[in-house]
């Protein structure tokens, strides 16, 4: 690992200017558990290294039913996983915390990191797309808002300029009959990298099993993380049935575009997406159901 | 989680004296435990001496190319390198220093490839730079500059033997091939080394079967995932004599090699071997020491060389991958007839592997058998030992086809190894297998299976082997014992020597302490590999604490003026048998030795070679599947073992634990992979998968105890046999639960279920 200097803002203000200062020989510094890595590839070489958990606004991880949750950029997995709030209103967003590497990764990795990283399996992503989130982003200039689906715009690209930084992660409060599960493919229990993932987030009418709005996304078998509108308009409206289910899963299967690495063929994880996906929207609807 | 079963009663070799109170088949804690679970414990990595320099390699990018040229100018002139090795340094050094030694200098030139000459594999090294920082000497690596003219690799075994492959070794000769069998042909190319094994007359055992089987089985190379790296650090002083901290099985097998590949004399040798985090094999020595002792050489200042998790993957040793089809002849009521075996090992740019396709024969009565196998070159790194080398992937074969003959012909796979094994004396085949489907409830397994889960058992053979070992046993004045030797302890052995130590001298095991010698203190011994360790230093302490307690009772003889028979030693104490009131304690005969005309109590004990007995491990797993991912997992696990006799329980179970794991590990989802152009394509732990904790279900251990004559108290080598069974156990639960014989692992989600597909099974 090359040289660096440390150093640790306490406002959004100072990191701003600490990024406008260095621009592109600084980095921020969450959890470090792909910065670090990073570093000793060789793959960043930063002279500055801009730790961003003393800063209060990235701390921040609070709950308001009509404003829904916001996670602060600096808050770790763990605090996600095991929150009693996420699990009752974001079951899929528990789970996929809950799968991100060891207890000791998830201490310290944060879903703001996972998220600027940008891999095409990060494990947080396929929720927070299902969920419609959005992120707040700090720059020289204030900071704006945008959907989370816009905030990563290919493989290890986000839409931070050099000299912004991520804030936060908002999700909508979900609505009355709600439910959301995620499944991560992988190979070993824990501590693997997904194969496919898949996020399905569904709202039920009042009353009776109608799916008033379903949310399919994809991670890990596109450049960045994908919904599926089409397996989505065909749920929405509609009773589940095994036939229903089934165009979903297809119509899901069909919009994966994976590759074939050493982990996996395309058409291996083409496949996976459309069992997964039936799998993910089932749970969500049984989740739902349940309220 | 373990009950040990004792199936004999005599404990061949057990000494008098410890009254009851024995020190061996205790469960008590590891000697080093809390240095280890505190970090006191001091590894290679820990070692900081002042003016430490760092070494780090250039290695080829190319699986096979030709190397044009190499400039390592620009990395010489870096400030903060203090040495660069290549080829052409070493040829240049060679020539100043010795012209006589042409045959020793031909290994150190060897040592890196000339330019004209070839990369053989991906991640060979081209040459060595020390610096200041372990950055700089990566960088100034960076720096150097070769070029290459690339080759077509070869990866495949089953390619490499084939008139026309690219040739790995240019001065490979072609051999004569085989007119029957898998990979007939007239010659046979890319050899590295041959086995062939013709017992009884195999066509006149198949003229007898009333079915043949024949399989084709594909197990990939696997890696021993130590979890601490290469690592050494060596110093040259001003005499030219040299001093390695290393991590290493043996510290003399260490020594022995940088003798010979470097031309230096044994005794200007010294290593001294740290603490090791695990080796399976992979550590007795070549893989970076020579590199840093030739760096220390040049740079004049100590060189510290610790491998990268990378580095281990692209260039270390590890397990071979093998291509082995199985032949077998039955009759209908479940006798062997025949077996015959051909197989090609990937030994890479090496060779060591063909020899344990004789493994395949197992534990079975089998008249006529045969094999013919090969060591094949492909373009990787040379092989190495993984604890039992060769044993899991033959056992894969062999035992995977016998559960497949059972499953064909409706046989019970208990039963039908029951009536086939070989019985005999000091072995315990029958009783290991029996023990463990006993632990399993195999008979009832039925009941307890519900959809898409199944049940496999497999059963694997080894022989430890024994080497020279040698052992200084000295009780203090304070009566605490005292054991020195040259034993690298890798698996908890210090504590079993502690333990017979104890039990000859008939003082507790906290009474002992253990220390190793490095290879000019110490007295021989031979590297902690094969099973050796327990059988052969076992025997060398337990002379030398025998040959300690002569001295304690002749000196309690004098002083209570009875003769030695009428002794007896026992509870740090010396007594007249009969007499409780005329004893003398052990610390008492420590302090008047110092007095005595023989002086302290120092035993010696030094042990050859002996012949073992055969053991079994013999293992069950029940297992799940996903019908529509493929997944598969592992949901209860039983493992036996022959023990001989179990010193210290505990340490027997994390041996037999640890081996089982290792082996359904190979068979579920360890693999090393090459691409098409021959590159590693998972040099990393993300995408070379081992398993966690969570992999895998509580495992359940039964010893059994059969002794052999030669061990020390009737022990038995276990270290290495409960990793033969795994993979073939696992294969052929999941043909239970599947209905489909999978026959090349590791068995990952895809593969699986496209095996599923294939078959029609869904
Ligand atoms: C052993 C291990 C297991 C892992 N398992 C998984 C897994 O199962 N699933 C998975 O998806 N990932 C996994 N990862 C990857 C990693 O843990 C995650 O991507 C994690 O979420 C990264 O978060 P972090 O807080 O550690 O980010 P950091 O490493 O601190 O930062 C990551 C990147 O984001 C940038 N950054 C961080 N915060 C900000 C900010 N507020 N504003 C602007 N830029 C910022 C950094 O500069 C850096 O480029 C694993 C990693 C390890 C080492």
């Amino acid at each position: 690992m090359r040289d660096f200097e440390y150093l640790a803002p306490r406002s959004i203000g100072e990191a701003v200017a600490l990024l406008q200062q260095h621009g592109a020989k600084a980095r921020c510094l969450a959890g470090g558990t792909d910065l670090v890595l990073m570093m000793t590839d060789k793959i960043a070489t930063p002279a500055y290294v801009i730790d961003i958990k003393h800063i209060p606004e990235l701390n921040v991880f609070e709950w308001d039913p009509t404003g829904g949750l916001t996670i602060g950029a600096a808050v770790p997995f763990r605090i996600l996983e095991r929150s009693d709030v996420v699990q009752r209103h974001y079951p899929g967003m528990a789970e996929s915390a809950g799968e991100v590497g060891s207890w000791q990764i998830r201490n310290l990795a944060t879903p703001g990191g996972n998220l600027c990283t940008a891999s095409p399996s990060a494990e947080i992503a396929p929720i927070l797309w299902a969920l419609d989130a959005q992120v707040t982003i700090a720059g020289p200039n204030g900071s704006r808002r945008i959907p989370v689906q816009q905030f990563v715009t290919g493989v290890r690209r986000t839409a931070l300029e050099p000299e912004e930084l991520l804030v936060d992660i908002r999700v909508p409060p979900p609505g009355e009959r709600a439910g959301s599960h995620y499944i991560k493919l992988k190979e070993r229990q824990k501590m693997d990298i997904a194969f496919v993932g898949v996020a399905a987030a569904v709202e039920l009418e009042p009353g009776d099993g109608v799916i008033r709005e379903a949310k399919i996304a994809l991670g890990a078998v596109a450049p960045t993380p994908i919904r599926v509108p089409k397996a989505e308009a065909t749920l929405r409206g509609q009773r589940l049935t095994d036939e229903r289910l089934e165009e979903a899963g297809r119509e899901a299967a069909d919009a994966a575009k994976p590759i074939t690495d050493v982990r996996a063929s395309a058409e291996y994880r083409k496949e996976m997406v459309h069992v997964l996906t039936k799998r993910a929207i089932r749970q969500a609807v049984a989740i739902a159901t349940q309220h | 989680m373990t009950a040990t079963e004792t199936k004999t009663t005599t404990t061949n070799g057990r000494t008098d004296g410890a009254n009851g109170v024995h020190q061996i088949g205790r469960s008590v804690p590891r000697i080093d435990a809390l240095d280890k679970v505190t970090g006191r414990a001091q590894y290679t990595a820990d070692l900081h001496l002042p003016g430490t320099c760092y070494g780090a390699f250039l290695r080829s990018p190319h699986a096979h190319a030709r190397v044009v040229s190499i400039d390592t100018s620009e990395a010489e002139r870096m400030p903060g390198v203090v040495a660069v090795i290549s080829a052409a340094s070493i040829a240049r050094d060679l020539a100043i220093v010795v012209e006589e030694e042409m045959h020793a200098a031909r290994r150190v030139l060897s040592l890196f490839p000339n330019v004209g000459g070839k990369v053989t594999y991906h991640g060979q090294k081209i040459a060595a730079v020390a610096a200041a920082t372990k950055e700089l000497a990566e960088e100034a690596c960076e720096r150097i500059k070769v070029e290459y003219e690339v080759l077509p690799p070869v990866i495949d075994v089953r390619e490499a033997v084939k008139e026309g492959a690219p040739l790995v070794h240019d001065e490979t000769k072609p051999v004569d091939g085989l007119d029957h069998g898998p990979f007939a042909a007239p010659t046979l190319f890319n050899i590295a080394g041959q086995n062939h094994r013709n017992e009884g007359d195999v066509d006149a055992g198949f003229r007898e079967a009333d079915r043949i089987f024949e399989d084709t089985y594909v197990i990939p190379r696997a890696h021993q995932t130590y979890i601490e790296p290469q690592s050494t650090v060596a110093d040259v002083a001003r005499d030219g004599s040299v001093t390695v901290w290393t991590s290493t099985q043996g510290h003399f097998a260490v020594r022995s090699n940088l003798a010979n590949s470097l031309r230096i004399p044994l005794s200007k040798i010294n290593v001294i071997g740290m603490t090791i985090g695990g080796g399976f094999g992979a550590k007795f020595g070549g893989i970076v020491d020579t590199y840093c002792v030739l760096l220390a050489q040049k740079a004049r200042r100590p060189v510290k060389i610790i491998y990268t998790r990378e580095e281990e993957f692209l260039d270390a040793k590890p397990a071979p991958g093998a291509v082995i089809t199985v032949k077998t002849g039955v009759k209908e009521d479940g006798t062997i007839t025949a077996r015959q075996a051909w197989a090609l090992w990937d030994t890479g740019v090496g060779s060591g592997g063909c020899y344990a396709t004789n493994r395949v024969k197992g534990v079975y009565k089998i008249e006529h058998f045969k094999v013919d196998a090969y060591d094949v070159h492909t373009n990787k790194p040379a092989p190495g030992a993984y604890r039992a080398p060769g044993a899991p992937q033959a056992t894969f074969a062999g035992e995977t086809q016998l559960n497949r003959i059972c499953a064909a012909m409706g046989w019970d796979p208990v039963e039908f190894r029951l009536k086939n094994m070989r019985e005999g004396d000091q072995i315990a085949f029958k009783e290991t297998l029996q023990a463990v489907a006993d632990r399993a409830g195999w008979a009832k397994r039925q009941s307890k299976t519900g959809p898409n889960e199944g049940w496999g058992v497999a059963v694997g053979e080894w022989t430890n082997g024994a080497g020279p070992a040698s052992a200084v046993v000295s009780v203090h004045e304070d009566g605490k014992v005292h054991v020195f030797y040259g034993l690298m302890d890798l698996t908890g052995t210090d504590t079993a020597m502690a333990q017979i130590a104890a039990e000859v001298l008939g003082v507790r095991y906290e009474d002992v302490t253990v220390s190793r010698g490095d290879t000019n203190s110490a007295p021989f011994g031979t590297a902690s590999g094969g099973s050796v360790v327990t059988f052969s230093f076992g025997n060398a302490v337990k002379r030398a604490a025998e040959d300690a307690k002569k001295r304690l009772l002749e000196l309690a003889a004098d002083h209570l003026e009875v003769a030695v028979e009428d002794l007896e030693l026992a509870n740090g104490r010396v007594s007249v048998k009969g007499n409780d009131e005329s004893l003398v304690t052990v610390a008492q005969l420590g302090q008047m030795a110092l007095r005595s005309k023989g002086g302290p109590i120092v035993g010696h004990g030094s042990f050859a070679s002996e012949p073992s007995a055969t053991t079994t491990a013999a293992q069950i797993v029940k297992v799940s599947f996903d019908p529509d991912t493929g997944q598969v997992r592992l949901r209860k696990l039983y493992g036996s073992l022959d023990v001989g006799k179990a010193l210290n329980p505990m340490a027997c179970e994390g041996q037999m634990e640890g081996g089982l794991v290792q082996g359904f590990a190979w068979g579920l989802m360890e693999q090393m992979r090459y691409a098409e152009d021959g590159r590693n394509w998972n040099p990393g732990l993300l995408d070379y998968r081992v398993p966690t904790t969570l992999d895998f279900p509580d495992i359940e251990s039964v010893m059994v105890e059969m002794p052999t004559k030669n061990g020390p108290f009737g022990v038995k080598g276990i270290g290495e046999p409960p990793i033969a069974p795994g993979v073939a156990c696992l294969v052929s639960a999941v043909a239970d639960a599947t209905g489909v014989w999978i026959n090349e692992v590791p068995l990952t989600p895809e593969r699986v279920l496209h095996a599923i597909k294939a078959n029609g099974k869904k």
